[in-house]
């Protein structure tokens, strides 16, 4: 396989050095910077990592009381282990908080940028090098996804590891580069679920375009396979198991009992519209309009204003497409196969343009625009350098300002804001004997036991009282406690209440909307949550009569 | 080929100077002052009263506005896919072409060396008239091709 070379002369090296250096400290910036406050809220799925691991760290067990499980779940949902578990040590040296919840995604993120600026460089030479840094440092699901706790994102960063060590395998025929390759291809799995799915196209693709430097070093290769299949059996026998298919079949378009859009039963072939269905979702991930200016359908999973790249990168993405329609090498097959593989999960599903279950498509797409920079600088010389540059600055400005304002401010309530202060006016009011909260949209068990330590134990305990280990991955029903020491969580029927005052109520605005408190006979709020919008998030009230 | 390229790009031009003059392209729609307001008090609320009120204003909303609409139209599930899962809110998605001439087309993109501004001043400025020719010029050129690299 013939790869560029990054920077051959000892002043390029130093060169390159520098802006790498500085590509990491400005993208770990751009992922740090106030990551336990911005985004202002702490996301359900979030607090589940985030706890689930620091009770890994004081107990060994997670919140069903297992100990060490291969996989874990909250709230009827399974995830991955490895976010989980290389938070464990975070957890131990932070404590339990949101900073240290994001922490391993915003580092992940950070990596990843370096690695997709080594991918470009390794493939185009320093300048495509250098253009892949850049790209990864400002585009806006590169920033987004690093400032939540995302193990897809994690993902996403061993994805890009294994492409890596593997283009140097091919580069230099090492077998340690493919050990190394193999390595990541697992921790990559058991990161995401995307990626158990991507990861062995990828690499079967990967190892039959290169099977005869496989063959020279079969030895190596064997031993790898079978020490892959020993680490990768804990997953598989998962897959069979309700905990590694429940989430899948879920959201699967053929489990959902819906028939594709457009059918009258009669009147038009079932199988072409489903099939018309499942290449639509497809093609979703590649259309200019989702990519450039829509974003994820979902507003929890995107920026306001802001879609997955800036509008601007569509110039170069066509160029990099245009450049390299006919790949030279092995590498460059390997990108389109990356590309066209990535949306295969999220396809799986119903939901269009899913940017998370997708998120492996947006790196390669990054390599694309990368790729068509590293031509324009070709072709334009330094005044082309200088026009993107500034306009990668002003983009990245705006994106920044406006993630870091608007979207904080408007779309605080797709981030489950609000529940730390709850816990904490729950705290400041001992004379109330019980509390009662009531909140459908969210798994508010969850966020009692990331925000409110005194919860923690007695749930602990109750939830070892209902949970069967024998089928705690193969019933996937719903498991958890909804009333333990003095807190309920439930729908209050306000109705029926304790008008003794010496029960507080915690309503989510949705359950008790604008105004109709006033209607509530007695009902005194003792504090209400707001939204940075000034839009009411909680409101907190007893009642007596 | 190149005279019934520039012929259906100028006609496209023409009509659509004709019809909705420049202000098209530049007016700042209805739609941009709700947006505008509403992020505003947002940011007012979140106490941001200086320079970040700047960040929502209705220049931008109107460049977003028209960069939307351009996109939606750039979209395949436009052309391809009636019923597809993002259709354009309050418009009837029809299928415009044949899910089986998408390969044909892609190939034809193989030919917008040298040709693309025509096809992107067709994609942009008229319409579905305007997108339908488009469409036809690129199964054109996938047919040359196809044409071509059988003989």
């Amino acid at each position: 396989m013939d790869f560029g070379s990054l920077g051959s002369q000892k002043t390029d090296m130093r060169k390159i050095l520098i802006i790498f250096i500085l590509g990491l400290i400005v993208g770990g910036g751009f992922r740090f910077y106030r990551l336990g406050s911005i985004p202002g809220g702490f996301f359900r799925d979030e607090a589940a990592l985030a706890y689930n691991a620091y009770r890994i760290w004081t107990t060994g067990t997670d919140e069903y009381g297992i100990s060490y499980p291969p996989v874990f779940r909250s709230f009827e949902v399974f995830f991955l282990p490895t976010y989980v578990y290389l938070s464990v040590p975070v957890m131990g040296l932070l404590g339990l908080n949101e900073f240290s919840g994001r922490l391993i995604s915003a580092l992940a993120g950070t990596i990843t940028v370096v690695v997709l600026g080594l991918i470009a460089g390794k493939l185009w030479g320093k300048k495509a090098g250098i253009a892949g840094l850049v790209v990864a440092v400002i585009s806006p699901w590169a920033i987004y996804y690093s400032r939540g706790a995302f193990e897809g994102n994690l993902g996403v960063m061993f994805f890009s590891i294994m492409v890596l060590s593997w283009f140097n395998f091919v580069k230099n025929k090492k077998p340690a580069w493919m050990v190394l390759s193999g390595l990541f291809s697992i921790l990559a799995m058991y990161s995401y679920q995307a990626e158990r799915l991507v990861v062995p196209v990828w690499g079967l693709v990967a190892i039959w375009l290169v099977r005869k430097i496989i063959w020279e070093n079969r030895k190596t290769a064997l031993i790898s396979v079978i020490a892959g299949i020993i680490l990768l059996v804990p997953l598989l026998k998962l897959t069979l198991s309700p905990a590694g298919y429940f989430r899948a079949t879920g959201v699967s378009i053929w489990k959902q009992n819906r028939p594709p859009p457009g059918w009258v039963e009669g009147k038009n072939n079932f199988w072409y519209l489903r099939i018309r269905q499942v290449l639509a979702l497809y093609l979703a991930y590649y259309s200019p309009r989702n990519l450039f200016f829509d974003n994820d359908y979902n507003k929890q999973r995107a920026a306001e204003n802001y879609s997955v790249f800036y509008a601007w990168m569509m110039i170069p993405l066509a160029i990099g497409v245009w450049s390299l329609r006919k790949p030279k090498n092995n590498g460059e097959k390997l990108l389109w196969v990356w590309l066209l593989a990535g949306p295969l999960p999220a396809t799986a599903t119903a939901d269009p343009f899913h940017t998370y279950r997708a998120l492996l498509v947006f790196p390669v797409i990054g390599l694309f625009i990368s790729r068509g920079l590293g031509v324009i600088w070709e072709k334009l010389g330094k005044l082309g350098i200088l026009v993107t540059t500034l306009i990668a600055l002003v983009s990245v400005a705006g994106f920044w300002l406006d993630y870091a304002t608007i979207t904080q401010a408007v779309r605080a309530n797709e981030w489950d804001y609000g529940y730390k202060r709850v816990f904490e006016v729950v705290r400041s009011h001992p004379e109330i004997d019980r509390w009662v909260i009531d909140d459908p949209t969210t798994a508010a068990y969850v966020q009692t036991l990331m925000f409110a330590p005194e919860y923690r134990v007695g749930y602990a305990r109750e939830i070892g009282k209902i949970v069967n280990k024998n089928n705690y991955y193969s019933d996937p029903q719903v498991l958890r406690v909804f009333a333990w020491d003095n807190l309920e969580i439930r729908t209050i029927s306000w109705y029926n209440i304790d008008t003794t005052g010496k029960t507080g109520y915690v309503a989510h605005s949705s359950r008790l909307v604008d105004g109709e408190l006033q209607t509530i006979p007695g009902a005194q709020l003792i504090e209400q949550i707001n939204y940075p919008s000034g839009k009411a998030a909680f409101r907190i009230l007893n009642v007596v009569r | 080929m190149k005279f019934i390229v520039r012929a259906i790009f100028f006609t496209e031009l023409s009509v659509f100077l004709g019809f909705f003059g420049y202000k098209v392209i530049f007016q700042i729609p209805p739609e941009a002052a709700p947006r505008v307001i509403e992020q505003r008090l947002a940011l007012k609320a979140a106490g941001y009263t200086g320079g970040q009120l700047l960040l929502t204003n209705k220049y931008l909303e109107s460049y977003r506005y028209h960069l939307g609409k351009i996109l939606r139209k750039a979209d395949f599930g436009y052309y391809f896919f009636a019923n597809h899962p993002r259709e354009i809110p309050g418009e009837v998605n029809k299928q415009i072409f044949p899910i089986a001439l998408l390969p044909v087309m892609i190939l034809g993109l193989g030919q917008i060396h040298g040709n693309w501004g025509y096809l992107l001043g067709c994609l942009v400025l008229a319409g579905d008239l305007g997108r339908f020719s488009a469409g036809w010029i690129l199964v054109v050129w996938g047919v040359k091709r196809l044409i071509c690299a059988k003989y």
